[in-house]
């Protein structure tokens, strides 16, 4: 088997003020490989692949293709030199249909716009790649991974040899992620070089070739999946061993502390985003909710908390009525709220640490005297729960905005935990946290179940519904799919449910 | 009633409404392929003045109305590129910038004319051109085939522009990058050429339509426009930023004015309520502007510059 | 962080990149509107016959109140800027106080060019008992003001000045100096065989800029082929710098120079060398030069110091300007007689005489008189701006005029309103009847300026405003009767703006007007609401056209795009608010013009003797505010007829206009 080297980089480094973000990173692609590059957020990735196509100019180090300098500085030299990119956000524009999306920007087409032909030659890729997608169709009327499948049109009607994917299975669910892993293969074995960003691990075992991990900028290993664990890639993505499945104590279930009876409610597109849904929670329990996204977890939470007015239906916290109340009211009956949208929902960002802590109970002794605020009060238990929840943070007036992701995280959850909660609703508690803090969060979600808080998780990522829920909900379209036991969980079948098929069996 | 529904008077309605919204479709025309790109200019009317002040100064002193039409054109131009580098280069703000434009042209459109005219003397362009055979069916040649030439070329601009947007490949560059500029960026199309283009097209258009305004009244004077080039503007949103909406935005623009005319004219409204039928062109696109906004989005990336990188 | 920051620096790049454009497009608007005005409005009236402040003091006869005492001790002390002899301005004041009689004793400060040794001297004087102390120098001015209240009993003269500071022991004197000017002037340009004359002054102030005027004046009068060159060099002391100016006119091709100031004997040795004739003022030059010196106007201060003087001694200390002049002997034109100039002798005897008995005026400076006009369009609109700017470049009197014009939002120009008040101009006219509102507020703000507006009847009871009016529906009326006379499909036209103000006037007279003329004839009116929309009106025309209207009128601003129309289809035209003629030769048939001059030469007359204004006043057709202009171009044949018996019955009252 001869191995070329499709792409080689080599002594990478790249500074921006203040930050190392590559430094002197080694690389390589070989003819028919799919190359994972693992690592956290700020690990260096996204630089790394920037840097490989076009957008940013390296400091210093040599970019190879072929074994001759690329020569990229523009995403059109990239796309010359053979490199196509789909990035996480779709570089799409969605008012185009499919076929003018593949040929904008394709010198060759001449003056005169012939989507015709492109079309065609669009059926020949989907029929010969299994990526089914009308040519016709808008691209805005797309689901998120008919689009995907676009972007992969797109660079094979560019004949790319090589192709960068970052975290390409965020937004899919498990049989897409298959479907996709398929074409991937068959893409690698007619000889093009791949690049396969992400943090999933199990993704990265099953298709990767070989995996590269960067941290802080560095790589920090280089393997295969036949020599690696799962448990080595995240000790190397961290810098020290992780437990990447919290250890759940014995279940101890008590009364229902939440319920949420025939709920329905109407989403910011004027349509019935939850539509009659519900749920119980015990006391002790964690209850997992799994769909892909937009399936109406959003609006369920926030119709619970008190955000968004339900149209029909009961929310009952504690075995009080709420439905419909003002967000004090509900959570003066015990519920705790992470929202999924942290710094749109979840912290005030211009307001310092201390500040976003004081959100919920500012106006009460004994931080509030007469309307005054007592800031000697309020820096104490400020002082108190970033050590608790090991916030890092500079100092507690340090503006929230510039804490990392899981830090801010940290912040929130403390926030709504201090009050000793009835009921918890955690909405992608973990979504762009590193796994350092990923960990911690798990784990003081599985204390917080073994003080008897009754905890509704919601998230997209469905390793971690797994491993934290006692029992999962799937939920498709705003209704309930039905709801599986931790002991019966079946990958497969939590997939076809989240595509929309019931759990008849 | 029953005087205005003659044929004869209709018949001048009509005509009289093309007349009416052959400027502002023209300036039209060019702010939506502007603001296709994603580059909002707010100083149409300020181009459209210079324009219009550039093609009467160069036909009072050469007498050719085809060098002042040439000249309106190339003021366009001119005024394009600096918008461009205004916006595109420097990537400053929009909304500012065009109304400096606006202020800029008017300004100095009345600062020439009082140098070098003066006393505001008529000129002469292009005689009305009645098309062979077309021009006398009865009624309808006289609605729609005696206008001037300037008429039929601006209307027949768009199916041009149609075409333009929506057949060719400068057209798909067009619309991707007013959209989504970085997946335009992403596949090699410069987003700054694409922008550039659009921009000379629009002031482009823009100049030419303040030369045809001008050419068609054989005068000038301060302010001349009295506002097309913003009715222009909003026409672009009347007609969803497509050409055939633009156009059925001008006529009807033209037509409900030249209708509350008619109107007048035949004393079928005076006083108070011809005060208030005055605003009705206005309150008529604000109407539709409110009722069409719901439904059609704009450029998503309209007055955002685009900075790579970001 | 950093990154941030380096972010939002860029943005704020923008902002103010932004703002700039912005700014720019701003300075542009200025610019239009008021370099538009610059350029081709702000006029500077003719210069008016001279309506000098000063009283001249006819030379007293002296009538000795006691012969028999011995002659009574009377001391005068001079100060001056420069030397006793200098040929000029202090050489003046020497000599002139030389010839007084009945002085005791002269003492003389000479060179005291910085102002405040001069002020030490004076005070120095008055202390020492002098009975008169001259301060010679306009500058010495503001020094007097404080010196002389703190010496009631001791006189004081100052000059070249009219001011006496209203205190009562000081005398101002001031010589007509630009009548010798004149003189000379008219004497130069006969004399000057290369067509170019040249003048050295030295700063354009006072006595000197009263002679240089003079004389430019003058030698324009003489030939207006003349070319006169000024050069004021900005220093009364710097001979060298004089006489570079002088080579300069020289290298320039003049061959007659005249200079004034002390500084000049630098420029006549420059005259000399190259053979240019020179002309000299303030004292008798001749001694520069005895070939080129042709004549010098002499001051003879004794003719008014003389008065002064047995004033003082008859207990009156002062409190009077005085001034010398070619009429009281003041001012003398000696001639070199050792210089043959032939018949220019006589030219400058004509002047002489001319000036002594009036019949000739130096067309000197006259008294400042500013005036600005806030108008709503363009000032060459052809139309409502144009004709208050030709009303009062029309006016005499008038030395300047500003014009903001397209001020059609209200705001903008109530600011220039008030910022002409504060500029001090003498008049501000704030010409549209939609500032009144504006007006009413700021006028009381400035109760010394005078302001007036139209179009309206209203002075808001305020004592310095004035309102103006056209009776506009005359001249409507008359255009209307015609209109109707020479229709042949018996329907006209009317374009107007919005029915309020003049413009219902006008169109209501012409309703009037035509329906006198022939009832059978059909008028269509049409207010299409805005002054400014010209696509508008042009369609409007182009309506009154299609119902077959073969005669179009119009008023405002906008009309211009109505007579484009009128003129494609061959239809006649009546104008209004200014001669519309250039719009159209062949189609406009007559244009009532308005002549504001009419009422606001009274308006300006009246403040320049104390009252600002609070009255009303009204153009018509029989105070020849309102002319009906016919073009001659198109023959009516007898619609002009009509016309005329119409502006006759009008004005003699026996037609009404009916409204």
């Amino acid at each position: 088997m001869t191995e070329t080297r499709l792409l080689e980089l080599s002594g990478i480094t790249k500074r921006f003020p203040g930050v190392l973000a590559n430094d002197d990173v080694d690389l390589d692609v070989r003819v028919g490989e799919v190359h994972a590059l693992l690592g956290e957020n700020g690990a260096g990735k996204s630089t790394l692949m920037k840097i490989l196509f076009g957008l940013y100019e390296p400091d210093s180090g040599q970019v190879l293709i072929e074994g001759r300098p690329s020569g990229i500085s523009s995403p059109a030299d990239a796309i010359r030199a053979g490199v196509a990119m789909i990035h996480q956000h779709f570089m799409l524009v969605p008012t185009l249909t499919v076929a003018e999306n593949v040929v904008l920007g394709l010198a060759e087409s001449g003056w005169r716009l012939d989507t015709g032909s492109v079309a065609e030659r669009v059926r020949d890729l989907s029929a010969r790649y299994g990526l089914e997608v009308d040519p016709s169709a808008l691209v805005w009327q797309l689901s998120v991974g008919e689009r995907q499948r676009v972007e992969i049109i797109k660079a094979l009607y560019r004949d790319c040899r090589l192709l960068i994917l970052d975290e390409p299975t965020a937004v899919l669910t498990p049989p897409e992620v298959e479907d996709l892993f398929v074409t991937l293969r068959q893409m690698a074995d007619d000889g093009r070089g791949l690049i396969f960003i992400s943090h999933k691990l199990d993704e990265v075992m099953s298709l990767a070739d070989r995996i590269t991990v960067l941290r802080d900028g560095r790589v920090s290993g280089e393997t295969t999946p036949g020599e690696t664990s799962k448990e080595e890639l995240a000790r190397m993505m961290v810098g020290r061993p992780v437990q990447l499945v919290p250890d759940k104590p014995p279940l101890e279930i008590g009364g229902v502390r939440m319920a949420v009876e025939d709920l329905r409610v109407v989403g910011d597109r004027g349509t019935e985003a939850v539509a009659g849904l519900s749920l119980e929670i015990r006391s002790g329990e964690i209850l997992g909710i799994a769909g892909v996204s937009g399936n109406g977890q959003r609006e369920l939470a926030e119709a619970i908390a008190g955000l968004r007015a339900p149209a029909a239906g009961r929310v009952l916290v504690d075995g009080r009525d709420v439905t419909g109340a003002h967000p004090s009211e509900v959570r003066s009956a015990g519920l705790a709220y992470v929202p999924e949208e942290r710094m749109r929902d979840g912290v005030v960002g211009e307001f310092t640490v201390a500040e976003n802590v004081m959100l919920v109970d500012h106006d009460r002794a004994p931080y509030c005297r007469r309307g005054m605020l007592r800031f000697g009060t309020i820096g104490e238990r400020a002082r108190d729960l970033v050590a608790r929840f090991a916030v890092k943070t500079p100092s507690l007036e340090t503006p929230t905005r510039n804490l990392s992701g899981g830090n801010i995280q940290k912040l929130i959850l403390a926030r709504e935990l201090s009050g000793s909660p009835a009921v918890l609703i955690a909405a992608q508690p973990t979504r762009g946290v590193d796994i350092g803090a990923a960990e911690y969060i798990h784990r003081r979600l599985v204390e917080e179940q073994g003080r008897g808080t009754a905890i509704l998780v919601i998230s997209e990522d469905l390793d971690e519904v797994m491993a934290l829920s006692d029992r999962i909900a799937v939920i498709f379209e705003g209704r309930l799919m039905g709801i599986i036991d931790r002991s019966e969980v079946d990958v497969a079948q939590l997939g076809l449910m989240m595509a929309g098929s019931s759990n008849a069996a | 009633m029953s005087d205005f529904f003659t044929l004869a008077s209709l018949v001048f309605v009509v005509g009289s409404g093309i007349r009416l919204a052959t400027p502002m479709l023209l300036a039209g025309l060019g702010e939506a392929i502007g603001q296709r790109s994603g580059v909002l200019n707010l100083g149409v009317d300020g181009v459209m003045l210079l324009g219009a002040f550039g093609a009467y100064y160069t036909i009072l002193e050469t007498g050719s109305a085809v060098a002042g039409i040439l000249v309106g054109v190339a003021v366009g131009l001119i005024m394009g590129l600096a918008y461009g580098v205004i916006t595109v280069t420097f990537g400053a703000e929009q909304g500012i910038s065009g109304i400096g434009i606006y202020l800029f042209g008017l300004g100095v459109s009345d600062l020439l004319f009082q140098k070098q005219v003066g006393t505001p003397l008529p000129i002469r362009g292009f005689s009305d051109w009645h098309i062979p055979f077309l021009s006398d069916i009865p009624r309808i040649g006289e609605m729609f085939f005696q206008h001037s030439v300037l008429v039929y070329m601006t209307f027949l601009l768009v199916p041009v522009v149609a075409f333009l947007i929506n057949r060719t490949t400068f057209g798909l560059d067009l619309r991707a990058v007013g959209e989504n500029p970085a997946a335009a960026d992403s596949l090699g199309v410069s987003v700054a050429r694409v922008r550039y283009s659009a921009i000379m097209i629009a002031n482009l258009l823009a100049g030419l339509a303040g030369a045809v305004l001008a050419i068609e009244l054989g005068i000038f004077q301060q302010n001349l426009t009295n506002g097309q080039g913003f009715i222009a503007i909003a026409l672009v949103y009347f007609g969803a930023w497509r050409p055939t909406g633009v156009m059925a935005g001008a006529l009807l623009f033209g037509l409900v004015s030249s209708t509350v005319l008619q109107w007048r004219t035949l004393g079928i409204v005076s006083g108070a309520a011809s005060s208030l039928m005055a605003m009705a062109p206005a309150l008529l696109t604000i109407v539709a502007l409110v009722v069409i906004s719901r439904t059609v989005g704009q450029p998503s990336a309209l007055t955002r510059p685009f900075d790579r990188g970001k | 962080m950093r990154r941030f920051k380096l972010r939002s620096k860029r943005q704020g790049g923008r902002i103010i990149l932004s703002a700039l454009v912005a700014t720019l497009g701003l300075l542009a608007g200025a610019c239009g509107s008021d370099g538009g005005s610059g350029g081709a409005a702000t006029t500077t009236a003719s210069p008016s016959t001279t309506a000098t402040p000063t009283t001249t003091a006819s030379p007293s006869t002296t009538d000795a109140p006691a012969t028999t005492e011995p002659p009574a001790e009377f001391r005068v002390a001079i100060v001056a800027p420069s030397a006793s002899n200098d040929l000029a301005f202090t050489q003046s004041i020497v000599d002139g106080v030389a010839a007084l009689s009945g002085v005791t004793e002269v003492h003389v400060t000479d060179g005291t060019f910085i102002v405040d040794e001069a002020a030490a001297a004076v005070r120095a004087y008055a202390e020492d008992g002098y009975d008169l102390v001259i301060a010679h120098g306009s500058q010495y001015g503001g020094a007097l003001e404080l010196i002389a209240p703190d010496f009631p009993d001791t006189a004081f003269a100052w000059g070249t000045s009219g001011n006496t500071f209203g205190l009562a022991n000081v005398s101002a004197y001031t010589a007509a100096s630009d009548e010798g000017g004149y003189v000379m002037g008219a004497m130069a340009a006969a004399l000057s065989e290369s067509g170019v004359v040249g003048v050295v002054g030295p700063i354009e102030v006072g006595d000197a800029k009263l002679y240089v005027d003079g004389f430019v004046a003058g030698a324009a009068a003489q030939d207006a082929g003349v070319e006169v060159n000024v050069n004021y060099i900005q220093s009364f002391s710097d001979v060298a710098l004089a006489a570079e100016a002088a080579q300069g006119h020289v290298a320039n091709g003049a061959d007659v120079l005249t200079g004034t100031a002390q500084m000049v004997v630098g420029a006549t040795g420059v005259a000399a060398e190259h053979g240019a004739k020179w002309f000299g003022t303030q004292a008798n030059q001749t001694p520069l030069g005895a070939d080129i010196v042709v004549a010098s106007q002499v001051y003879k201060w004794e003719v008014v110091l003389q008065g002064v003087i047995d004033g003082i001694k008859a207990g009156d200390l002062g409190g009077e300007a005085h001034e010398i002049n070619l009429a009281n002997g003041g001012l003398v034109i000696e001639f070199n007689d050792a210089i043959d100039i032939g018949d220019v002798k006589a030219v400058g005897e004509a002047a002489i005489a001319g000036l002594g008995d009036g019949t000739l005026t130096t067309a000197g400076p006259p008294a400042e008189f500013r005036v600005a006009i806030v108008a709503p369009s363009a000032s060459n609109d052809l139309a409502f701006t144009q004709s208050i700017v030709d009303g009062v470049a029309a006016l005499s009197g008038v030395t300047e005029v500003h014009v903001t014009d397209g001020t059609f939002i209200v705001d903008e120009a109530a600011a220039a309103v008030r910022a002409y008040a504060e500029d001090g101009y003498d008049l501000v006219i704030a010409h549209g009847s939609q500032y009144g509102g504006a007006l009413e507020l700021i006028a009381p703000d400035f109760p010394d300026t005078a302001f007036a507006w139209g179009t309206s009847g209203n002075t808001f009871g305020l004592a310095n405003v004035s309102a103006y009016t056209a009776a506009s529906d005359e001249g409507g009326y008359v255009m209307g009767a015609m209109a109707a006379a020479l229709s042949e499909s018996g329907v006209v036209g009317v374009v107007g703006p919005i029915e309020v103000g003049d413009a219902k006037l006008y169109v209501d007279g012409f309703v009037a007007g035509a329906a006198a003329q022939d009832a059978g004839v059909e008028v269509n009116v049409n207010y299409i609401q805005s002054f400014s929309d010209v696509a508008l009106a042009a369609e409007a025309a182009q309506g009154h056209v299609a119902n077959g209207a073969d005669v179009l009128t119009g008023t405002a601003q906008m009309v211009v795009g109505a007579t484009g129309v009128a003129a494609e289809h061959g239809a006649k035209w009546f104008g209004t608010q200014a001669n519309q003629t250039p719009l159209g030769a062949d189609i406009v048939v007559a244009s009532q013009v308005y002549k504001w001059e009419v009422v606001l030469q009274g308006v300006i007359d009246g403040i320049k003797a104390g009252d600002l204004g609070g009255e009303a006043h009204e153009i018509n057709l029989a105070n020849g505010g309102l002319v009906i202009e016919f073009n001659d171009a198109i023959d009516i044949g007898d619609v002009k007829a009509v016309g005329e018996a119409a502006i006759a019955g009008l004005g003699d009252g026996t037609l009404t206009t009916g409204s």
